[in-house]
């Protein structure tokens, strides 16, 4: 990761730890008769798929990889709700098939960090079913390796959400089974990149919708302890971004946009969980 | 064609530094730059990115989008693809040796290209003889909107234009070529020379010349204009048993830019600049690049990643200052 990039790496965790706090003080501050705290520990192995259209439709570029790493989170029941405050970050790589600003096809790879932090409530509706909000930040670093005949770069993608939820979960034996399904739109949406001999830039994305299913099972391995699996389906979509001035040494010599781009995570979480 | 277009691609290396061959720059046209160190790297900047241009530009990969006055190249190298398409139409719809045929097609997002073609001996390909006129009726494509024309007149081909093993000289005039958008627009006006041979993929070897070429563009209001003048650029690829392709560059000519206080700069490589394997940057070579006063800027390749600039700023022969500095911040 270049100097320029840490300190925006530094703001983002900023960010997420205080998503974070926020969780914890709300739980904190909760006073129920049933309340049940729950820290959890993952390792979480995405599988990521990236890719970016023209404005007729046209794929310019494909991405497909894994990304791997930890995710901490820890959850508050209260009464009839349920807090959870998330913080992950997956790095990895992917294969980049895509063409160069000529429209030379190429091939080559990305590094990718991925970060994300949500802050999460949802309500007890009946027996089963369950219905949650979540605000959730997330943070894509994406450097594209240079390759024969073309540089690569280094873009930084920033959004955060608001998200609407509902998730049924039902008791097998000792096991627990849950469904849930997400709906996401973005507060606000960011681009950062900087181009080979050309100065740093920030550049508005476009719409986006966000969805997400996701299936969990758990089961306990000791008192207070517990094992959790998850799979998700999630599917980022983010429309066209506005044209941007690209400026060298201040002065305009290009424009650019952050064309159609669709990303499909499909993480699979395995987790310890300790209830107290 | 196509070792056309891949050839003249590679020549563009040449503007990072540029080419082998010369040794003495060229005279240079009035009003000159005086190079210093306030303007050192903006001029190796310049010369690299405009060397680039009529080589079809330089190339990033695709994630952001980007559009500069590169396209108007992107175009002109996506029409001469186009041109034994262009002549089997007018075979099909002329009898007439030496008529001029003219076609109309759609564009992408609307508005049509209209190619005239002349077929000097009705024979339905590309050979010595023919030219083809292309003009943007306000056509849109991704770029933006295409105005104005390019024309190529076809000065001498040897075997199958676009073959593996052919050799072909192509003259192309950008008359008030324009792309625009609504945050850019770019314009060519000026001819280019193109000449390539080709015998198998690693065997190539091109050479792109002007006398005049100019290139503007406008960006959120605010244009650049830059003007090569008595350019050449050559690029030779030949089979290595190490790298499997070595690929030299050679340039020289004039360069007016507005980055310069529209004052002029020449440039020469004295050493080619070599690429090794399929390296985008050159792993060595040498350009110098004068000024007013004989002022001067060395760019030395160091590696496929880095490269020197030494200034010369009083014109003494002696290089008093160094930077280095990654090729991708020149280009």
């Amino acid at each position: 990761m270049t100097g320029d990039t840490i300190w925006r790496w530094n703001r983002t965790r900023s960010s997420s730890l205080g998503l974070l706090l926020a969780a914890i003080s709300v739980a904190a501050a909760a006073e129920c008769s049933d309340r049940l705290n729950s820290l959890k520990v993952a390792l979480v192995s995405d599988q990521s798929d990236w890719s970016e259209f023209d404005t007729s439709g046209r794929k310019l570029a494909q991405e497909s990889g894994k990304l791997h790493g930890p995710e901490l989170s820890i959850a508050l029941h209260c009464a009839d709700w349920d807090f959870l405050a998330l913080a992950s970050q997956l790095d990895g790589s992917r294969m980049y098939d895509g063409q160069t600003s000529t429209g030379v096809t190429i091939i080559s790879n990305s590094a990718v960090r991925q970060r994300q932090g949500y802050l999460q409530a949802s309500f007890n509706l009946a027996d089963s079913w369950r219905l949650g909000g979540r605000l959730s930040s997330n943070t894509i670093w994406r450097e594209l390796a240079s390759t024969g005949g073309a540089a690569g770069y280094p873009e930084l993608y920033y959004w955060t959400t608001i998200s609407l939820g509902t998730q049924w979960e039902t008791v097998l034996g000792r096991n627990r089974f849950k469904l849930a399904a997400w709906f996401g739109k973005p507060v606000m949406s960011t681009m950062e990149l900087t181009l080979p001999g050309r100065d740093h830039a920030t550049l508005k994305l476009g719409s986006m919708n966000q969805t997400e299913f996701a299936a969990g099972w758990r089961t306990p391995i000791g008192p207070s302890w517990y094992l959790e699996v998850d799979v998700q389906y999630r599917r980022t979509a983010i429309g066209q971004g506005e044209d941007a001035v690209i400026t060298r040494g201040g002065m305009p010599v290009a424009v650019a946009h952050q064309p159609q781009t669709l990303l499909v995570d499909v993480p699979v979480a395995v987790r310890i969980g300790y209830d107290f | 064609m196509k070792s056309l277009a891949i050839a003249l691609s590679s020549v563009i290396m040449v503007g990072c530094g540029g080419g082998g061959g010369g040794g003495t720059t060229p005279p240079i046209a009035t009003p000159s730059a005086a190079l210093n160190s306030s303007n050192q790297t903006i001029a190796a900047q310049d010369t690299a990115s405009t060397g680039y241009l009529p080589l079809m530009g330089a190339q990033t990969l695709t994630g952001a989008q980007t559009f500069d006055e590169s396209v108007l190249f992107n175009i002109a190298r996506d029409q001469l693809n186009k041109l034994p398409g262009y002549l089997a139409d007018a075979k099909t719809h002329s009898t007439l040796t030496g008529a001029v045929l003219s076609q109309t097609y759609p564009c992408t997002y609307g508005g049509t290209v209209t190619a005239s073609v002349s077929d000097a001996d009705n024979n339905g390909v590309v050979s010595a003889g023919d030219s083809v006129t292309i003009t943007g009726n306000n056509c849109v494509e991704q770029e933006g909107t295409l105005t104005g024309s390019i024309a190529f007149g076809i000065n001498n081909v040897t075997g199958t234009f676009g073959s593996t093993s052919y050799s072909a000289s192509v003259a192309m005039t950008f008359n008030g070529f324009n792309v625009s958008s609504s945050q850019f627009s770019a314009n060519a006006n000026g001819s280019l020379n193109l000449s390539a041979s080709e015998s198998g993929v690693n065997n190539i070897s091109t050479s792109v010349s002007t006398s005049s070429l100019s290139v503007s563009g406008t960006y959120a209001g605010v244009t650049r204009s830059r003007t090569l003048t008595n350019y050449t650029a050559t690029s030779t690829r030949t089979p290595n048993s190490t790298y499997g392709v070595v690929t030299s560059y050679t340039l020289t000519g004039t360069l007016t830019s507005s980055a310069l206080s529209s004052q002029a700069i020449s440039f020469a490589t004295t050493t080619p600049f070599v690429s090794l394997s399929s390296d985008y940057y050159p792993s060595s070579g040498v350009m110098v690049i004068s000024g007013a006063a004989n002022s001067k800027v060395k760019v030395s390749a160091l590696s496929n990643s880095q490269v020197k600039l030494e200034l010369d700023a009083n014109g003494d022969d002696v290089y008093e200052g160094s930077t280095t500095l990654g090729w991708n911040t020149l280009m």
